[in-house]
């Protein structure tokens, strides 16, 4: 009995002196010990893996406190009921959003969140935690995350016209990067028509005959995010062309209106302008200089 | 490729028992049935999933994990039943290697009431067996085919990557993808002379992409430089379709189009970012070299002259079509005081085209010459300059502004050079206790110089640009959250007489979310989007208007009973969206509508352990009114042999029932 009095005296005396020793330093099983409903979480996400059997580097082996920072403050806090627990929970709107997110940095900056800083998101304050859910086994779907803010993308994948985002062959991440890109509006590539390349190379050529709007701007005529029109047009064909194209086939050259549709006019219906000048994207025909062949 | 997918992920996950050497299984597996009911089997309803017709199929879907310490092996498998199956085998060592191959497939179906004269769809010559005619009345339809008009893609990608303790690392990946199926083109003769006629054609579609991705790089705590190399080959087997004239005007019996020609990119990336000993201060750069080429064999001017008719012979043999690229991008962002952040980024890019500028004979109506036209080799180099800054007023609030500066430079258009400065300033708050606010507005001046021509096109004219956005995000408790937004956008092109004026937009949203209790949680939202453009052309200045209004509603609930073992979701989204084009000096169009109607309802029962089965509904309505394909018959018009009805409305019905395992706790 006497043995473990020594000990039990021994354990309180030294170990806040370790904690201060150890940088403060606790110790996952500390954590755990209240943190119960995070243990079996922490287990099966990524960081509990990476943490617990290949940290990389003396940070990730400290398990909890790689991230949240070291704990005997936080104990303490707990201990005297503080209302500030002295600890980093990355929850919004507590605290610098960059004094937070630069524990995320610490391991994750690099190639992929090159341009994380000064990007649109971190300027407008947000934080890493306010889209990732680090504890959770499963991610949250990715749309959703962006939905969360950009609602009115949400309502413009419901729409006729749309690529396969709501069928999940697609995210929002496919074409931008949330952490900040070297092209327009965060796109993962360094223009908008490299990046829609990526995946229609058909379209890159070059050609004989290129069509100018076509080759610097896709989105000059396309809306990616979804149309009400064929082929994501972000106004009807033939209505679209003559945005730019305004001189007519002929003088006077009436418009296409709803008489056009019971003369049934060859440049209304059906593929409208594109019945015949059906290579708007380019050819590579000698004869296809007014994009016909 | 799926064969091999299959049998290696479920050789490697079982090869040894879970428990043994620590091993650890995770994750669930899902199997089962699924019965599809709907009406008009239109195309549209399995537009990416490729489901159109009635009947029974198979359910299938895995994300199994088996870790063993720092090794793991994941394998995902993704609607198997399906076209747009997906299948993913990976396996590392956490923070050092890994290594993955998968298998992807997309559908698109376009059209399954697509008719044609043609026979040989698919292929790149098109016959048919009539007796040509003026118009198309005069053709005898009788013998028209159907043709499905549908892509399908296939990807088969690996790679590879490996982080060394030196803090080097390199990755490679290679990809090949297949696409193939036929849509349709439009098919043009007799160009000019008043004789031009078309034939919608079903064109067939057989490309193959081979792509290289390899990239090393360096890093070290915040400091990094990568390289990566992009080479991307484009392969179409069908480079031209030639079509047999269904029509006597201009008296030509056969006609080719070009479709596109073999093409090959190669990137070359530089990259690098380091913080800097002061004020939390970070540079990053990245540099970019490409090559776009395409060097395909040109075709005669016409197949309806003689191939050595010295007016069918192209200026020079090949393409010799070649675009290099040129990206710079530079970021410098510091944090001076803890409250302020500063943000300067340059941006570089610029096209560079190097195809020969000819002249190339004009050849109308297939046959005769009646003047030349110059190729041309378009180009443009942006600048754009940003500067941003925000400061952290405390109360969780950030304020921010911002200015850009862009020039553009282009060649062979109606103005050499626009310039576009760009205000923007915004505030993000949480300073109110479960309360949190958002505003940003910007305002854009683009002004077009050295103008060659008087022709405003939409994409250099002169523009004023503004464009608002608001949020609200109210939670009074914590089971209860409530969230406003509301955007604007306007783009005026006051100072173009013809062509897009104006172009201008709204939305506003509002989102709310209920969890009631542990084990109920609901949800809605409304959406309403108003675009609004007006163009004014023709000779004779016609203007006409375009309005839009698209509304979208969707609700949720999911439950949870008996301790979750029994848990019910439901979502139902409505979609409607009304297009109106009005002519003041015009009589307007019919109203263009979609309505969408989608309802998903599902319940798993949790019966034993790991093992739970589980039942669902799900419910689509669909309907549209085009009057650009409504009732349109290949004969409608005169001059024009088309090919596609409309998309067709549907009613769609889906019960399934699946059983899910699930390993580990």
């Amino acid at each position: 009995m006497l043995r473990f009095f020594y000990a039990a005296f021994l354990f309180l005396a030294v170990s806040p002196a370790y904690a201060a020793d150890n940088g403060g330093y606790i110790g996952e099983r500390e954590c755990f010990a209240c943190h119960k409903d995070i243990k079996a979480d922490y287990a099966k996400d990524r960081h509990g893996r990476v943490f617990t059997s290949a940290p990389n580097g003396e940070l990730q082996s400290r398990g909890c406190e790689a991230c949240h920072g070291p704990g005997a403050e936080h104990v303490d806090a707990v201990d005297r009921e503080d209302l500030d627990l002295r600890i980093q929970n990355f929850r919004p709107g507590k605290g610098l959003p960059a004094d937070a997110n630069a524990r995320c940095l610490a391991c994750h900056d690099n190639v992929e969140r090159g341009f994380w800083k000064g990007s649109r998101h971190e300027l407008s304050g947000m934080n890493c935690a306010g889209c990732h859910n680090i504890h959770a086994e499963e991610a949250r779907p990715a749309m959703d995350v962006c939905f969360s803010c950009h609602q009115e993308r949400r309502a413009q994948l419901q729409r006729s016209s749309h690529m396969p985002l709501r069928e999940g062959k697609m995210t929002c991440s496919s074409c931008h990067n949330p952490h900040g890109g070297p092209g327009p509006s965060a796109l993962k590539q360094a223009s908008v028509n490299e990046n829609c390349y990526a995946c229609h190379q058909e379209k890159r050529g070059p050609l004989v005959w290129e069509h100018p709007p076509v080759r610097e701007n896709c989105a000059n005529c396309h809306d990616p995010h979804g149309s009400n029109y064929e082929s994501l047009l972000k106004v009807k064909n033939p209505y679209l062309c003559q945005t730019c194209h305004t001189g007519g086939h002929a003088s006077p050259d009436p418009p296409l209106d709803a008489g056009s549709i019971a003369s049934a006019n060859k440049r209304l219906l059906g593929k409208g302008c594109l019945n015949c000048h059906s290579q708007v994207h380019g050819s590579n025909h000698p004869s296809g200089a007014r994009f016909q062949r | 490729m799926k064969r091999f997918l299959y049998i290696a992920a479920v050789a490697a996950l079982f090869a040894a028992p879970a428990d043994s050497n620590g091993a650890e299984l995770a994750g669930s597996a899902s199997i089962g049935v699924g019965v599809l009911d709907i009406d008009n089997e239109s195309y549209k309803f399995g537009e990416y999933t490729g489901l159109s017709n009635d009947g029974a199929y198979l359910l299938a879907n895995a994300n199994i994990g088996r870790y063993s310490g720092p090794y793991y092996l994941e394998f995902a498998a993704k609607d198997i039943g399906f076209d747009n199956r997906e299948l993913l085998l990976r396996g590392g060592k956490f923070g050092r290697f890994d290594s993955f191959i998968s298998f992807s497939q997309t559908p698109r179906l376009i059209s399954n009431n697509s008719r044609t004269i043609f026979s040989g769809a698919g292929t790149t010559v098109l016959e048919h067996g009539i007796t040509p005619g003026a118009d198309t009345t005069d053709l005898d339809l009788s013998g028209l085919g159907d043709v499905k008009l549908e892509l399908k893609r296939k990807k088969t990608a690996l790679g590879f990557s490996e982080r060394l303790s030196s803090g080097f690392g390199y990755t490679l990946a290679v990809s090949r993808e297949d696409k193939e199926g036929i849509k349709s083109i439009g098919g043009t003769v007799g160009t000019g002379f008043g004789n031009a006629r078309s034939a919608i054609l079903p064109e067939p579609v057989d490309y193959r992409v081979d792509e290289l991705r390899a990239g090393m790089d360096w890093q070290k705590e915040a400091s990094f430089l990568r390289f990566d190399y992009l080479l991307s080959k484009f392969d179409n087997s069908a480079e031209t379709l030639t079509w047999e004239n269904p029509f006597t005007a201009g008296g030509i019996t056969d006609a080719r189009i070009s479709l596109p020609p073999d093409n090959r990119h190669q990137r070359f990336s530089l990259s690098g970012g380091t913080a800097l000993p002061f004020y939390s201060t970070r540079v990053n750069f990245l540099a970019e070299y490409g090559m776009m080429e395409q060097d395909e064999d040109l075709l005669p001017f016409s197949l309806n002259l003689p191939v050595n008719d010295p007016q069918n012979i192209p200026p020079r043999e090949r393409a010799r079509a070649e675009i290099r690229t040129k990206t710079l991008v530079f970021n410098a962002a510091t944090r001076p005081l803890p409250r302020l952040g500063l943000n300067m980024r340059y941006r570089f890019y610029s096209t560079d085209n190097r195809m020969p500028e000819e002249e190339f004979t004009y050849l109308r109506n297939d046959t005769t010459t009646t003047r030349t036209l110059d190729s041309r080799a378009f180009d443009h180099t942006s600048r754009t300059l940003t500067l941003d800054g925000s400061y952290f007023l405390g109360g969780a609030t950030t304020v921010r502004a911002g200015y850009d500066h862009e020039t553009v430079k282009r060649s062979h258009r109606e103005a050499d050079r626009t310039r576009e400065n760009t205000f923007r300033a915004g505030v993000q708050s949480g300073y109110f206790e479960n309360l949190s606010l958002g505003l940003n507005a910007s305002w854009a001046e683009r002004s077009a110089h050295d103008r060659n021509d008087d022709v405003e096109r939409f994409d250099i004219a002169d523009r004023d640009r503004a464009r608002v956005v608001a949020s609200a995000a109210y939670s009074p408790a914590a089971s209860v959250a409530f969230s406003a937004s509301y955007s604007y956008y306007e783009d005026d092109f006051d100072d173009s007489d013809l062509g897009l004026q104006s172009r201008k937009g709204s939305s506003y949203t509002f989102d709310a979310n209920w969890t009631p209790a542990r084990w109920a949680a609901l949800y809605g939202f409304y959406t309403r989007e108003f675009m609004d453009a007006l163009q004014r052309s023709g000779n004779s200045g016609w203007l006409a208007s375009h309005e839009d209004t698209n509304d979208t509603v969707g609700a949720g609930v999911s439950m949870g009973f008996l301790e979750d073992r029994l848990v019910i979701k439901t979502d139902y989204t409505f979609s409607e969206s009304r297009s109106k084009i009005l002519f003041p000096a015009g009589a307007d169009m019919p109203d263009l509508k979609t309505r969408l109607h989608s309802l998903a309802l599902t319940g798993t029962y949790n019966f034993a352990r790991n093992l739970s089965l589980g039942a669902g509904y799900r419910y689509e309505n669909y309907e549209s009114d085009d009057w650009q394909t409504d009732g349109l018959e290949p004969d409608t018009i005169a001059h024009v042999l088309t090919i596609s009805g409309p998309v067709e409305d549907y009613e769609a019905h889906q019960a399934l029932v699946f059983l899910t395992y699930r390993f580990g706790g």
